[in-house]
């Protein structure tokens, strides 16, 4: 099997269980059995990388870690006070998100939920503007 | 045609915004061609943010997590690197397309227009869940157009994931749902609202639901203004839904997702529907029945149709 067919097939996998179509376990089984098939010796290694990945991913701690930073997220960003309180929620909220990161070693874990961060950036900044920072 | 591969670091931070605009079609970035390290402490006070579009359209990275890896890899130009390694620049460079596609703006507009709506939760994620999921999908084209699969050999063989787990299934099924109604594909309707501002990304999807409804009829000139709000409206009630998906587990934030961005196509139609009925009293207009597209194919090239290099897919299934 080429690496590029085996790449489609993971990201059609990954897109899939992304919008609740497809169960990650089965799928990353299904994806293991295929990677003895890919010609090359070097990107075999790339594929069982990527599943490894994933699999990290949905291990019970980094999906805990990942709920858990969407609730810290989804209360930072409460519509209610005014723009100084916004703004100290906001913060609150990323440094809880910050926080969550640190409890893994898994940089790429620490990525995906430090990325929960920019939009309550974004929307402190907003706020921060009213408040005259 | 592809830029001119970029010898140095400093040279890519330069064009990072044209890489954007060139993958996208956008009229333009309203980057004001300052970018800075992120001004948050990594540990003092305990704030790290990955990259931010600022209002003063000046973008922000983070060195430890952005900065630092595509220093790397510019310095270690055409080495033969690990997975692990590939994928840390890969992920940094989906921060810097990501602030980049934030930054894209139609004409006569500009990325700060939109800083009073991004205070309103939908419009916050429908940025969010539209920017990511079409800065994912087509960060290969990103690549391609710095030719960086010379300066880090690989980087397209790795694959992160999506952030914004609550908000890029609701993006992606409306604009699939979108797509339906205008013979264009999901990719598409995500890149028409990634090339204009926050505010604008809800008059593209709105403007699509009331054309298709024939709100563009003369007979509508006087009320389509305040048809297009009732259509936007309804279809907030429904996106300032998804930041409380927080509380539920990643299958049903996925799938709960999906719901509330076809839910809230559903509601935007069922309110130009009743123009449409009005329309119909009238003396006809063309039928808003679903015109075929598809979900568009993932790897498709991102940018606009015109695009030569852009390789042709089957539709893949609805969620």
């Amino acid at each position: 099997m080429p690496y590029d067919e085996f790449l489609e097939r993971y990201k059609a996998a990954q897109r899939g269980w992304r919008l609740g179509a497809v169960d990650a376990a089965e799928a990353l089984t299904a994806l293991r059995g295929v990677v003895p098939e890919i010609e090359d010796a070097r990107l075999r290694q790339t594929a069982e990388f990527l599943i490894e990945r994933w699999a990290a991913q949905l291990s019970p701690d980094a999906r805990e870690r990942m709920e858990r930073a969407q609730r810290i997220a989804a209360e930072a960003e409460l519509d209610a006070g005014d723009a100084r309180e916004r703004v100290a929620r906001l913060e609150q909220g990323i440094r809880g998100i910050t926080a969550v990161s640190r409890e893994t070693r898994d940089e790429f874990e620490q990525h995906a939920l430090l990325a929960l961060n920019e939009p309550l950036a974004q929307l402190a900044n907003s706020w921060r503007a009213d408040v005259g920072d | 045609m592809p830029l001119r591969q970029p010898a140095t670091f400093d040279e890519f931070m330069r064009l990072q915004h044209v890489g954007a605009v060139n993958v996208s079609g956008a009229d333009h970035s309203s980057w004001n061609g300052t970018w800075e390290v992120q001004p948050y402490k990594l540990t003092d006070d305990g704030l790290q943010v990955l990259g931010s579009a600022g209002w003063d359209h000046v973008i922000r990275y983070d060195e430890e997590r952005v900065l630092r890896p595509l220093r790397q890899m510019f310095l270690h130009a055409g080495q033969l690197q690990d997975d692990a390694t590939l994928l840390r620049y890969r992920e940094a460079l989906a921060v810097v397309y990501h602030e980049n596609l934030h930054l894209l703006a139609g004409r006569g507009t500009e990325h700060a227009d939109a800083e009073q709506d991004f205070r309103i939760a939908a419009v916050r994620a429908l940025e969010e869940g539209v920017t990511e999921s079409y800065g994912h999908e087509t960060l290969d084209d990103y690549v391609d157009e710095f030719q960086l699969d010379l300066v880090a050999p690989g980087i397209k063989n790795v694959v992160g994931f999506p952030a914004y787990e609550r908000f890029t299934p609701a993006a992606e099924t409306l604009a699939y749902e979108l797509g339906g109604l205008d013979n264009a594909d999901r990719l598409e309707m995500l890149r028409r609202m990634a090339i204009v501002n926050a505010t604008g990304k809800w008059s593209v999807a709105t403007g699509v639901i009331a054309d298709r409804y024939g709100l563009g009829d003369p007979r509508f000139a006087q009320e389509r203004g305040i048809a297009e709000r009732r259509i936007t409206n309804a279809m907030w009630q429904h996106f300032g839904k998804l930041p409380d998906l927080s509380g539920l587990g990643s299958h049903l934030v996925f799938s709960r997702s999906c719901a509330i961005g076809r839910k809230a196509f559903e509601e935007g139609r069922a309110v130009a529907g009743q123009y449409f009925a009005r329309s119909v009293s009238f003396g006809g207009v063309a039928s808003p029945g679903r015109a075929t597209s598809g979900w568009g194919s993932y790897s498709a090239r991102g940018g606009p149709p015109y695009s030569g290099t852009r390789r042709a897919g089957g539709p893949e299934r609805r969620p």
